[in-house]
C-alpha cells in the first residue's frame, strides 16, 4: 500500500514512518499546513442546523466561500450570489472533491484525453485538437451536487453538510461527447461509457473516482466535454482543463479534470457507481428512516426554486409593494412556471419569468408581495417543470441525503 | 418599394439582428477561450485533533491520511452506531488501513468529539 502523504503534513504526524514519502511530488504545490488559510479572518457564518458554523475561506481563483472542509476541498456558494444574476460567476462557483490527491499543476501542451476500451480505434487528443478539430457548442446548465441541502435533512445524515449553495449555473463551452466517441468509434456490444479524472486517492487502496453513463445517454448530443465556463477557462477547482457536462443530471456525473473515457462492454461495477450515490427507487427518492428500498444510481434532477433577495427575518413595509425575486430550474427539463405564495402555501400566484437561457439553466423570476397588514408572513416559491413535476410541500428523506427539493420558505415581517 | 428591395432589406435586417444577438456573438467568442498551463497551491487545513487519548492518535494518523479535520467538525450530531458505520465504510470501501483492534478506540473518540459540549469554531 502506498500513502501519498505530503511532507509538511507527514512531518506533523507522530507516526511518520507509517507514511511513504512521495510527498515531493504530491505535496510541493500545497501550502504548508493551515497557512494557506491564514487570510481567512474570523468571520463565521451560521447555517440554520446543528454544527452549521462555517468559515469564509479563500481558495485559488475563488472569492471567499463557505468552508466545509479544506482537504479535499468542499466550498459552498453563499446564497446571496444567486441574487446577482442568472449565471454563477466562476470565482463564486461551489467546489466539491472526493479524493485526496488533486493535481495542482497542469501543463496544457502535455494534457491528453484518452478514449479507449470497447472502441474501433483508441485515440488520444490534446486540448488544442479538441478545440480545433471538433465543433464548439455552448449550453447553459445547472450543476448541482447530489447532496445539495443535505444539512437540512431531518433526521440528519452524515456527509458533506451543505446548505442550499452546492449548485451553480454556467454557460459551458466545449465539444459534444458524441463527436469525441465517434472519433474512436464505439463497437457493437458497448453498454456504458466510463469517465475518469486526474484526481486519485491519497491511499492506494482508495477506489478511483469514476462515473458511467449508458451509451445512449453518452451519445445523445447534449452531454459535453467542456473547456469553457462562462466564456473563460474552468477554474482549477471546477475541473480545469476539461470536465464532463451532463445537462439535467446531478453533478456527480460531471467528472472534473476529465482525461480518460473508457467504453465498457459490461455494466460498470466500480464503487462510485455500485455502492455510492445510490438513491431509493421511489418517487422523489423518498423513504422513511429505517425503511429499506431498492437502491439505484442517482440520475436526473428535480425542479427547485429559491427566493434570493429576502432572507429569514427580513423586514418589509406594510401597505406597500415589495419585489420578491429568485431563481428556479426545471431539473431534467425546462421550467414551465414558478408559483409564489405569501401565505405559507394557502394561495399561489404565477411569478413573472425572466429571460429563458435554455431548459437546463437557472431562470430568474419575480413576484410582487403586497402585505396590507403588519405582521409575520411566510413566503414560498414552487417550481413546476415542463413534465408537470412540481416541488413537493413535504421534504424527502433518504440515508444518503440526496435530491432535496422541497418548497422553500422565507419568513419575513411587515411593519 | 419593390419586392426585391423589401427582400434585401429583410436580409440586411436579419443579418444585423443575428450579429447583434448574444448567441451569435457567443459563436465567435467561444473559440477564443484560451487554455494556459496553470499551477495552484492548495491548503491542507487542519489535520490534528485535540486530545491525547488513543482514539485521537488514531484519528491524527488515519483520518488525516485522506481528509482534513473540517469534515468531522461539520458533521451533525451522529449516533454511536452511525460513527461505527462511517469508520467501517472508510475501512471496507475507501481503503483506510485501520486495524480491527483500533476501531473501538476511534469510534469512541469520534462519538465523544462529535458530542463535546463546547464545539467552538469548526476546524478547517
Amino acid at each position: 500500500m502506498t500513502y501519498l502523504k505530503p511532507p509538511d503534513a507527514a512531518a506533523r504526524l507522530p507516526r511518520r514512518g507509517f507514511l511513504k514519502k512521495l510527498g515531493a511530488i504530491v505535496g510541493a504545490a500545497y501550502a504548508t499546513g493551515a497557512g494557506g488559510l491564514s487570510a481567512l479572518g474570523a468571520e463565521l457564518v451560521r447555517m440554520p442546523f446543528a454544527h452549521g458554523e462555517r468559515r469564509l475561506a479563500r481558495f485559488p481563483q475563488k472569492r471567499p466561500l463557505l468552508l466545509l472542509r479544506s482537504w479535499p476541498p468542499l466550498l459552498e456558494t453563499p446564497m446571496s450570489v444567486f441574487d446577482r444574476g442568472v449565471f454563477t460567476p466562476n470565482d463564486a462557483f461551489y467546489v466539491r472533491w472526493h479524493l485526496g490527491h488533486i493535481p495542482t499543476d497542469i501543463d496544457v501542451p502535455k494534457f491528453r484525453l484518452r478514449i479507449h476500451g470497447h472502441v474501433k480505434k483508441p485515440v488520444e487528443l490534446t486540448l488544442d485538437e479538441i478545440q480545433r478539430e471538433f465543433k464548439a457548442v455552448e449550453l447553459a446548465a445547472v450543476n448541482q451536487c447530489s447532496g445539495n441541502s443535505r444539512g437540512f435533512f431531518e433526521p440528519r445524515v452524515p456527509g458533506g453538510e451543505w446548505g442550499n449553495g452546492a449548485m451553480g449555473n454556467a454557460l459551458w463551452t466545449g465539444v459534444k461527447l458524441a463527436d469525441l466517441l465517434n472519433r474512436a468509434g464505439i463497437k457493437t456490444g458497448a453498454v456504458q461509457v466510463r469517465f475518469n479524472g486526474m484526481d486519485s486517492g491519497n491511499v492506494a487502496a482508495t477506489p478511483d473516482f469514476m462515473k458511467s453513463l449508458s451509451v445512449d445517454h453518452a451519445m445523445d448530443g447534449e452531454v459535453m466535454a467542456a473547456y469553457g465556463m462562462n466564456r473563460a477557462a474552468l477554474p482549477f477547482l471546477n475541473g480545469f482543463p476539461l470536465r464532463l457536462v451532463v445537462p439535467g443530471w446531478y453533478a456527480t456525473y460531471w467528472v472534473k479534470m476529465l482525461n480518460d473515457i473508457e467504453v465498457l462492454d459490461h455494466p460498470d461495477d466500480n464503487f462510485w457507481m455500485k455502492s455510492a450515490y445510490l438513491i431509493p427507487d421511489t418517487p422523489g427518492a423518498n423513504i422513511k428512516p429505517g425503511e429499506s428500498a431498492k437502491m439505484v444510481p442517482i440520475n436526473r434532477m428535480e425542479p427547485r426554486s429559491f427566493i434570493t433577495n429576502l432572507t429569514d427575518g427580513a423586514a418589509v413595509r406594510a401597505g406597500s409593494s415589495t419585489e420578491v425575486r429568485g431563481i428556479a430550474f426545471g431539473g431534467d427539463t425546462g421550467l414551465a412556471k414558478v408559483m409564489f405564495s405569501a401565505d405559507a402555501g394557502k394561495t399561489w400566484h404565477p411569478a413573472h419569468l425572466d429571460e429563458d437561457h435554455g431548459k437546463y439553466s437557472f431562470r430568474r423570476w419575480s413576484a410582487r408581495f403586497d402585505p396590507v397588514n403588519p405582521g409575520a408572513y411566510t413566503l414560498m416559491s414552487k417550481a413546476v417543470n415542463a413534465n408537470g413535476v412540481a416541488q413537493p410541500m413535504q421534504p424527502n428523506w433518504n440515508p444518503g441525503g440526496f435530491m432535496r427539493n422541497v418548497v422553500e420558505s422565507v419568513r419575513v415581517r411587515a411593519a | 418599394m419593390s419586392r426585391s428591395t423589401v427582400a434585401s432589406l429583410v436580409v440586411v435586417i436579419s443579418a444585423a439582428v443575428l450579429l447583434l444577438h448574444p448567441m451569435a456573438q457567443a459563436a465567435t467568442r467561444s473559440s477564443t477561450i484560451v487554455l494556459k498551463s496553470e499551477k495552484i497551491t492548495l491548503p491542507f487545513g487542519q489535520l490534528q485533533f485535540p486530545g491525547k487519548g488513543p482514539g485521537a492518535a488514531i484519528a491524527n494518523t488515519h483520518c488525516a491520511m485522506c481528509h482534513s479535520r473540517g469534515f468531522i467538525d461539520t458533521q451533525p450530531p451522529l449516533s454511536h452506531a452511525a460513527w461505527k458505520a462511517e469508520v467501517q465504510k472508510m475501512m471496507s470501501a475507501l481503503g483506510c488501513p485501520l486495524k480491527p483492534d483500533q476501531t473501538a478506540d476511534l469510534i469512541n473518540f469520534l462519538y465523544d468529539y462529535n458530542h463535546r459540549p463546547k464545539q467552538g469554531a469548526p476546524g478547517q
